[in-house]
Formats: structure tokens, sequence, C-alpha cells
């Protein structure tokens, strides 16, 4: 069996550190004669804040002389109180020079490709950012020079003058060579009133229609869509174990319909 | 804990001084609080304590002119700079350095300390410093974080408790431990400090 005075002097150091006596000696102040070498520890810690101060690196002399550069106001960086943008500026600051050379010449780029595409450059330096940019990126300017044509509203065509039918306008029957998109327009563009409806046998859904399909009749048009067949013993040519996904829907033993009296 | 007045009862004039770009000011900042910081650095085992303390000076004052406050927030905010500068160095280092041979570094902390007027006193102040430090290192990070925010930053217990993330509970458990373990690590070596 052990006892607490067992565990000799460590022990009685845990009985007597408690807070207010550890506060005590990180203060100086006058504590157990048994801590009293803890108190000369916190007092050899503090001490070491009363040394000479280091000496500056040149980087932090230069700062001080220069009264802090012009990082010290009111928009200093400090991130709490950083103005917007300032993290952009820290991280393009924090590339390598590779980077920053890539960035600074892409943003040139950029602004150089606005300023000509707005028109705001000379003439010489236009062709210059367009040639440039038109090399790297597939970007396409239109030439100024060929955008409108050198002729633009010298003729005026035969329906907008009258000339031709004797009623000024367009009436939409033709449409002038001249005109924009003329060369993806179809050389047939159809007639009025053709609906296209004899021609239906050559839209992708043709190939569905069943060869042997009865020709339509008035009465049968009238009955239901889902007729039951003709002879009742035949099975049924679709339903929902024949896995078809289109034809009638009508179970097996569906009761005749109205049809049956028609047939 | 009483906070120490490092300042003269003068911070708000020089911080001012300091944030309109008065080199006396800046400089007045630097000598001030640099002593304490490099002290923190060293016992924290930093490989160049005052070539840290220049970095974490340098994002003092480049920062200064967004900083609002007293002296003890404005002396939380620079050993706040400095613990995450001391943790960027231990991440490039990979691993905490080796603490070098008492008398070796002893010798290199007293050249580096001397004074012309004081030599002996420097001296006396070194060899003090590197057993000190040799006690710090023998400490969980915790208890040697707390305790030297304390006795070198003079911080208060809430402030350290806001600057590591712990409560204020955790924070006066780990200084009573971290003395605790310095009164045994003293009775064993049983050499005066």
């Amino acid at each position: 069996m052990t006892t607490s005075g067992d565990h000799g002097p460590e022990m009685s150091l845990t009985w007597l550190m408690d807070d207010e006596t550890s506060e005590a000696i990180l203060r100086g102040d006058e504590v157990d004669p048994r801590l009293e070498r803890l108190t000369l520890f916190a007092n050899q810690v503090r001490g070491l804040g009363d040394a000479p101060p280091p000496p500056a690196s040149p980087a932090l002399q230069e700062l001080i002389a220069s009264g802090g550069g012009d990082a010290c106001g009111a928009l200093g960086s400090n991130r709490m109180f950083a103005a917007p943008g300032t993290t952009t500026t820290r991280r393009i600051a924090s590339l390598g020079f590779a980077a920053k050379l890539g960035l600074g010449t892409a943003a040139a780029a950029l602004g150089m490709a606005g300023a000509a595409a707005a028109g705001v450059l000379p003439d010489q330096a236009t062709d210059a950012v367009r040639g440039a940019v038109e090399a790297v990126t597939p970007v396409e300017f239109t030439d100024p020079t060929t955008e409108h044509p050198t002729n633009f509203g010298d003729r005026v065509s035969s329906d907008a003058n009258g000339t031709g039918d004797g009623e000024r306008g367009v009436d939409g029957d033709s449409i002038s060579d001249e005109a924009p998109g003329a060369a993806h327009r179809p050389a047939d563009p159809g007639q009025p009133g053709d609906t296209g409806l004899d021609r239906a046998g050559e839209t992708p859904g043709a190939m569905h229609v069943p060869d042997d399909a009865p020709a339509l009749d008035a009465n049968a048009q009238d009955g239901p869509p889902d007729a039951a067949p003709a002879d009742p013993q035949s099975p049924p040519t679709t339903g929902p174990d024949s896995g078809g996904a289109s034809g009638t829907h009508a179970p097996p033993d569906a009761p005749s319909g109205p049809s049956d009296a028609a047939g | 804990m009483g906070q120490r007045d490092r300042f003269g009862g003068q911070f708000d004039a020089v911080l001012m001084a300091a944030q309109d770009g008065a080199p006396w000011a800046l400089e007045r900042v630097f000598t001030t609080l640099a002593p304490v910081v490099t002290g923190y650095l060293r016992l924290q085992g930093s490989a160049e304590p005052e070539d840290l303390t220049s970095e974490v000076f340098l994002a003092v004052l480049r920062n200064l002119g967004g900083f609002q406050g007293d002296e003890s927030g404005f002396r939380s905010w620079v050993f706040t700079i400095a613990h995450r500068r001391l943790l960027d160095e231990r991440r490039r280092q990979g691993r905490r350095p080796p603490h070098e041979p008492l008398v070796g570094a002893a010798e290199d902390f007293a050249l580096e300390l001397t004074a012309p007027d004081d030599v002996e006193r420097s001296v006396d102040r070194s060899l003090g410093a590197e057993r000190v430090r040799g006690l710090c290192d023998q400490l969980v990070t915790g208890q040697r974080d707390v305790l030297l925010l304390r006795l070198l930053g003079d911080f208060s217990i809430e402030q350290v408790a806001t600057a590591l993330g712990k409560s204020p509970g955790a924070v006066k458990a780990l200084q009573r431990r971290g003395l605790l373990a310095i009164g045994r690590l003293l009775e064993r070596e049983g050499v005066p400090l």
C-alpha cells in the first residue's frame, strides 16, 4: 500500500500548484519555498525581453527609414482591413517570374484586343493587334474595309422601288441574291399551299408503317382505335406480353367492341 | 497577471506616428517589442530567431495602417504574427531543429548579445537563456506555447485562449502542468537556475 507521501517531492508540487499559485509564479510573487525555482524560471524567461533588440535586417532597416513605405496609412494590407482586390494583388505578387510574365502578356493582349475591337486605336495599330491576336487565338476580326461594300446604296431593288410589279415593297416571293445568307438558302424554297402531306412516307417514321395496313375508310375511322381483331380465337398481334411498344392496348379477353357488329 | 507597459505610457502617440510613417516611431515599435519577440522565437526553438524577428516586424510595420487597439491588443497582434511565422519556419524545415550544444550555442548567443558596456552581464544572461531554452525544449508544445505567451507576450489567459484556439480552462490546465513539468525537471537535474 502506498500513501501520498511515497511519491516524494513531485506529489507535493502537484498539491501546491493550483491556478492561483501558478498565476503568482508567473507574476514573480513570493510563493511557497518549494516553488521558488519556478519563480526563478519565470523571471529568467521574462528577463529575455529586457535584452537589447537584435539587429534589423537590411530590408527592415530600409522599411523603417522610408517611413513604412506606402503600406502604412488607412489602407494597410492587414487582412481584416484589406481593401477589395488586395488579396488578388498579393496572389499575383506571389507568382513566379514566368507566371507574372505570362499573366502580364495576356492582360496586355486582352486590353489591346479590346481597344482594337472598339476601334479606338489608330489604323496601323489596329492592323498590328489584329494580326497578332489572330495568329495566336481563334478570334477573327471583321475587316473594316469589306464590312460595308463600297457600292452600298448605289442600286435599289426593283421590288423595293416598285418598277417590277408596280407596287413598292417586297412581297416575299423572291429574295435578292445579294441579300445576307444567300449562300445558305435552298434552291427550291417551296411553293405556297404545298403542305408536304404527299411526302409523308419520306419522314423518319415511315419505316414503322405496317406493309399490310388496312386501307382507311370512313366506317373504320368511326370505330374505337383499339378495335378487336375480326377472329376472336387468333392471338393478339400486340399486347403486354408481345413487347410491342405500339399498336392496340386491349387485353386478350377484351370484350368485343362495336366494330364487331360493323365487321 | 499584470501586463507591462513597454511603451512608457506613450503607446497611442507612438502608434499614431508610426501609422503616419514617422521613422522614429517605427523604430520605437521595433526596439520595444523585438527583444521579447526574439526571446519567444528562440525559446520556441527557432533556427534563426533574429532573422525571423526581422520578418515578423516587416509584416507588422507593413500592416500597421490597419491596426486599431491598445498596447495589449497590439502586443497580442505582434505575437500572433510571430507565432505564425514560427509555424511557417517549422513547416519549411519539416521538423524542429535539433537543440544546439549548450556551450557552443551559449558562446554564439553571447556574441550576438554583447554590449560594449556590459559584456559580463550579457554572458550571464546568455547562459541563463540557454538553460531556460533547454528546459522549454522538454515541454509539451501546448505547455510551452502557453507559458511563453504569458511570460514574454504578457498575454492574459483569455488572449492565449484566443490565440491558440483553446478554452480558458484548457489554457489554465496547460499552464499548471507546464509549471509542474518545469519543477520536476529542475528537481531531477538539481541544477540551480
